[in-house]
């Protein structure tokens, strides 16, 4: 009897141990297939001298060709391997780059741009007319999607383009933009594949793992001071605090897209260095001025009031940003005005509001109006921790004058649909055609913008005439002035915090230059001495 | 046997077209254009010209029911469309992070029989002694702490502060050890209690009885007799584990930047990537048919009473 025991309990083990080792094998076996990657860590002797920075970024690149847009972190990537015709300097001013001048003629309805030449791709096809002609064909997202509105491309010789457009547009600040490069005409086969990235820029691809790291290498024949590092290594981190720990632990040298808390915290670190630089994206709320109570401008102009940004700064965000007090460019942009600015007072937002109608008779901290309570709906996307923050702050300095404002999260693809809608009252958001130093961002005010919540003939007539190219920048400067002057008036938006553009990195990292370009990531002249 | 595994495949084919079919007009019914959300996502104006070109490119202008027919003349051709947002064929995006989730699954349920097999057994055998309460103290606080939490502790203590582990990426076995622990705690901590209670009911039946009458040592009791018994209970748990395992397990993905399927699905979801999330769905309705027959079929193994067609017939 004890036999039969010994033996099933011998059997039963047996069996375990069998699917125990099943599951192990299987796993190793996984494990290898999974990683055929781990030759980028800087773990291996042999190659202590190549200089190698790892940079953890928040997303993958999800493509490379121009007939899609890079979106999100693709676009660090892009800024290594690809190059515009117009580069914007660290203070934002429009320099050559792969043009070396251009200039526009009937009224900024033709731009023509010079080529540099003896440039190479990364493939090795020659830089010419037309390889720009090629990058900004049918085929790209920009043209097809009518963003720029071109109608033709003329290549009177090989370094000379010809752009002619159907309405006047500042062009040259287009093409500053990192997901509109010019690519090698090479970059496809004969059936129209895409066959890989190729480039003029200082680094170009060696490896891409989905979801996982990016790896590029120097680029030997850059036309330009070559690159100072052997690799650079992207490293796909998506969430915020695993980026921090990534960079505390020394698994990455550099990383971009950090929390406001986590970057205080990252402050005291001895080990890493924190790089600051004002960026060109503005916080904002957005009011449906078509619906009440907003349609009603006291109310808006009370909200303006109620605002205190600097605060919010100051006690929430760790200090970084600048509070824009209402003024809709940040400094780092053209045409932006520091003198403009609406300081709080609450006390008088609360005389606005009286003066409207709105009075709390019952007491209970809400104003109300023929028995309707000055309530209002703010949307915002969940992926900005800063806007959530911001959003909690001005829901508590609008209830200290009797508005209240319910926050409510939303997916993208809901919060389009309620936009779309009109359902909502306000609308929070960063940025919004907002690339180089020009103030393409304004365009959502007018009236016929797909963003536009308002309706003011006034402000699109500015908006038209400051688009023309024939005027000089002191016209242009008075024209923006006013425009902004208007929007601080009649508060379509309140403007709230310039965004700091925020780069952490490990302090052996050395000579790095953070620039107020974004997002371009500048790699130039970096060091790394450990 | 050969019938009834021929027989449990071919109701695949009504599941799957079943799902297919829920997930396509759910997905629909959604608010949010994905032709305008890429155009959004470029940080340009969707205007009605650039979404109508978007929609058209997408092939999103032919009404719904001509889009699923398309979708599944497709599907049945072996082409799961392509990508939205990478512009890849889907089939291929899926079989490129399969393989991550699959070994991640597997580390975490070695993880997690590793850690509930023993004490399972150990607080059944020492029911209500201090080994009990401590494992179910220990459940307790495995079931109650949420896996990014406990996934950004571990990352701190053993990759920020002692150092000993990598707090991203995958490729070596010490890249799985982090999230199979984060993963396997959590779920070792349901099973270890699942199968005390299982072990503790079958301990209470007759033929244990007989055993003990015949004076049997109560370990071997425990272990031969009722521990196969106790199993099919947890076993059948299991498998639903397993599927939703495979299935993606987004947030430890998130946080341990694992490349697997659950963070491409819910970057799929929020992009409004109809492919690529019609393609997820249909595999991964296939994965919990194929993890549930693989558990039907271990019942056999654990229970010759279960065995299907064979034996004689009363």
């Amino acid at each position: 009897m004890i036999v039969t025991f010994r033996s099933g309990v011998r059997d039963m083990l047996n069996k375990m141990a069998k699917v125990v080792i099943l599951f192990i094998l299987a796993a190793a076996v996984l494990s290898g297939c999974g990683g055929q990657n781990n030759k980028s860590g800087a773990e291996k002797p042999g190659e202590k001298s190549v200089k190698q920075l790892n940079v953890a970024i928040s997303g993958d690149v999800n493509n490379w060709d121009l007939v899609k847009f890079p979106d999100g972190d693709a676009r660090f990537v892009w800024s290594q391997i690809y190059e515009t015709l117009v580069r914007l300097d660290s203070d934002l001013k429009e320099i050559p780059g792969l043009a070396v001048s251009w200039e526009p003629s009937d009224g900024g309805r033709v731009w023509t741009f010079k080529l540099k030449k003896g440039i190479k791709f990364h493939d090795g096809t020659p830089f010419n007319a037309g390889a720009v002609k090629y990058s900004y064909s049918e085929r790209a997202d920009v043209i097809k999607r009518k963003m720029i509105p071109i109608t033709e491309i003329q290549t009177p010789d090989d370094y000379t383009v010809k752009f002619i457009l159907s309405r006047p547009v500042p062009l040259p600040s287009y093409f500053t933009h990192v997901a509109w490069p010019v690519m090698s005409p090479g970059s496809v086969d004969d059936k129209g594949q895409f066959k890989g990235p190729a480039g003029t820029g200082p680094y170009k691809l060696a490896k891409h793992l989905r979801d996982q790291e990016i790896v590029l290498v120097r680029n030997e024949d850059y036309h330009a001071a070559k690159g100072t590092l052997d690799k650079v290594v992207f490293k796909v981190i998506p969430d915020a605090s695993a980026r921090v720990m990534a960079l505390q632990s020394g698994q990455v040298d550099m990383a971009i897209k950090l929390n406001e808390s986590d970057t205080g915290r990252l402050m005291n670190d001895p080990s890493i260095k924190i790089y600051r630089k004002l960026s060109i994206f503005t916080d904002f709320m957005q009011f449906n001025t078509k619906k009440q109570p907003l349609d009603d401008v006291s109310v808006r102009r009370a909200i303006a009031l109620a605002v205190d940004s600097e605060k919010i700064v100051r006690e929430l965000l760790s200090g970084i940003g600048v509070p824009a007090m209402g003024r809709p460019l940040s400094p780092a942009m053209k045409y932006s005005d520091k003198s403009l600015q609406t300081v709080p007072d609450p006390q008088k937002s609360r005389e606005l509001l009286a003066a409207a109608g709105w009075r709390d008779a019952n007491g209970d901290g809400v104003v109300e109006k023929n028995g309707t309570l000055l309530e209002i709906k703010a949307l915002l996307s969940p992926w900005s921790p800063r806007e959530k923050i911001e959003a909690e702050a001005l829901q508590a300095q609008l209830k200290s004058v009797g508005i209240d404002m319910k926050v409510q999260l939303m997916e993208s693809g809901a919060l389009s649909a309620a936009e779309n809608h009109g359902d909502f009252d306000v609308l929070l958001r960063s940025g919004y055609l907002t690339w180089g130093d020009y103030p393409h961002h304004l365009k959502i005010h007018t009236s016929k913008h797909m963003y536009s919540h308002w309706a003011n003939q006034q402000y699109d007539n500015l908006i038209m005439q400051g688009e023309s190219a024939s005027l000089d920048d002191e016209a242009k400067k008075k024209i923006y002035r006013q425009t902004q002057q208007l929007i601080m008036e009649e508060v379509p938006a309140v403007y709230l915090i310039h965004e700091e553009k925020v780069v952490a990195a490990r302090n052996y990292v050395k000579d790095y230059q953070i620039t107020a370009e974004d997002p371009w990531l500048n790699l130039a002249g970096i060091e790394i001495e450990k | 046997m050969a019938n009834y595994i021929i027989n449990r495949l071919l109701q695949l084919i009504p599941v799957l077209v079943g799902v297919s079919l829920i997930t396509f007009f759910i997905l629909n019914l959604a608010p949010g254009d994905p032709a305008e959300l890429m155009v959004r996502a470029s940080g340009m104006e969707p205007t009605p010209e650039a979404v109508a070109s978007m929609r058209e490119e997408l092939g999103l202008n032919y009404p719904l029911h001509v889009r699923y027919c398309l979708w599944v003349w497709h599907a049945l051709h072996g082409d799961l469309g392509v990508s939205y947002h990478s512009g890849l064929p889907v089939a291929r995006e899926l079989a490129l992070r399969f393989p991550a989730t699959l070994q991640l699954a597997l580390a975490s349920s070695l993880f997690m029989i590793l850690l509930a097999l023993p004490a399972g057994l150990l607080s059944a055998f020492y029911n209500r002694s201090y080994i009990d309460h401590l494992s179910r103290f220990a459940a307790l606080l495995g079931a109650s702490m949420p896996g990014y939490w406990l996934g950004l502790i571990l990352i701190y203590i053993f990759g920020v502060r002692l150092g000993l582990l990598p707090v991203m990426g995958s490729g070596t076995i010490k890249h799985l050890l982090l999230p199979a622990m984060t993963l396997g705690f959590g779920l070792a901590a349901v099973y270890a209690r699942l199968l005390r209670a299982s072990l503790l009911e079958v301990m209470g039946q007759d033929y244990i009885k007989a055993a003990r009458a015949r004076g049997l040592r109560e370990r071997r009791i425990m272990l031969a007799y009722a521990f196969k018994n106790a199993l099919l209970p947890v076993v059948t748990a299991f498998g639903m584990s397993l599927g939703h395992l495979l299935g993606g397990m987004v947030v430890v993905e998130t946080i341990f930047s694992w490349p697997g399927v659950g963070r491409l699905s819910v970057e799929a979801i929020f992009a409004r990537d109809y492919p690529v999330l019609q393609g997820y769905v249909l595999v991964m309705a296939l994965v919990f048919v194929v993890v549930n027959l693989l558990v039907d079929l271990s019942y056999v193994l654990l229970n010759p009473r279960l065995r299907i067609g064979g034996g004689e017939k009363r």
